[in-house]
């Protein structure tokens, strides 16, 4: 029988070929002990790491555009609606 | 650049980068992943659960992908230690889907081969021999105590479930395990005879 260490990277691996990373990132923190010495192991784990890092960014970014498309949807409705011209000084 | 192509070419060269190394190790991942199925099946398999219809999957899924050829004498034992306690427990089971994965594992033992690992195999007369018998259905036994532990305190409790299971299949295992089991429980000093009675009437039920 595989040990449990074992059996997390087989499914980290299994993860990758799918492209779960978030998966794969964590099946690999789970097996980290399993190999302390393989500098192989070690590109692919903090490559995983760095890309669920990037995708978490990419999201951030995406909710952040949506707000600002939002934001400036409602003013031009507000612009049209004419409620834009009482903000304006003057 | 922008911020944002500066995170999409990153992504794009992580992803090339795994995706090149997985490919390098092909066959390696593909056992890696596989092993680990079969493992899991191996854990509901001890687990009491029905694991034919899963084994029968796994084999059509991996047995043309690891072959004598494919694999590294390690890895071929593995697999191997891993198919070899599939296949012992399976030929002491008395039913044709159980004899057809044994028949299928016996094979794929017998390509994978090299003597890398140790099984003794149906005879040429495709009768299991006495011993094999004798030691699968020891081995079935084992984990049918394991899994009646769990949920009994006491062996006589055990013995009850068992005679109830002797009774209600046809698997001739509940009976010899009653019998045993029993017949420790008289070494024990432990009064047996309701339990002797009950197992000889499951007995003559049968002949």
């Amino acid at each position: 029988m595989l040990s449990p260490e074992e059996k997390s990277y087989c499914r980290a691996l299994e993860a990758l070929r799918k492209k779960d990373y978030i998966t794969a990132d964590k099946e690999f923190k789970a097996c980290r002990s399993l190999f302390t010495g393989s500098k192989r192991v070690k590109i692919i784990s903090e490559a995983t790491r760095i890309l669920v890092v990037l995708q978490e960014e990419k999201q951030k970014q995406k909710i952040n555009e949506e707000r600002i498309q939002e934001a400036i949807s409602h003013g031009e409705k507000a612009i049209v609606c004419g409620q834009g011209e009482q903000e304006t000084p003057d | 650049m922008n911020y944002s192509t500066t995170i999409e070419r990153l992504e794009n060269r992580l992803t090339h980068l795994i995706d090149g190394m997985l490919e390098r190790k092909g066959i390696q991942v593909d056992f890696l992943i596989g092993l680990n199925h079969l493992d899991d099946i191996l854990q509901k398999h001890r687990a009491g659960k029905p694991i034919a219809p899963e084994l029968a999957r796994f084999i059509a899924e991996y047995r043309e992908l690891f072959t004598a050829k494919s694999l590294t004498i390690a890895q071929k034992k593995r697999l191997g230690e891993i198919l070899s306690q599939f296949y012992r427990d399976l030929i002491g089971n008395k039913d044709a889907d159980s004899d057809k994965i044994a028949d299928e594992i016996k094979d794929w033992l017998k390509e994978l081969g090299d003597g890398s690992f140790r099984i003794t195999l149906k005879g040429p007369s495709e009768q299991a021999s006495l011993s094999d018998r004798f030691y699968s259905m020891l081995h079935r036994e084992a984990q049918e105590i394991n899994i009646l532990l769990e949920k009994n305190d006491h062996l006589l409790t055990c013995l009850d479930d068992l005679l109830k299971s002797a009774e209600a299949k046809e698997d001739r295992m509940f009976e010899h395990l009653a019998a045993t089991l029993i017949y420790f429980l008289q070494m024990e000093g432990y009064k047996v005879d309701p339990y002797v009675k009950k197992l000889r009437e499951i007995r003559n039920k049968r002949k």
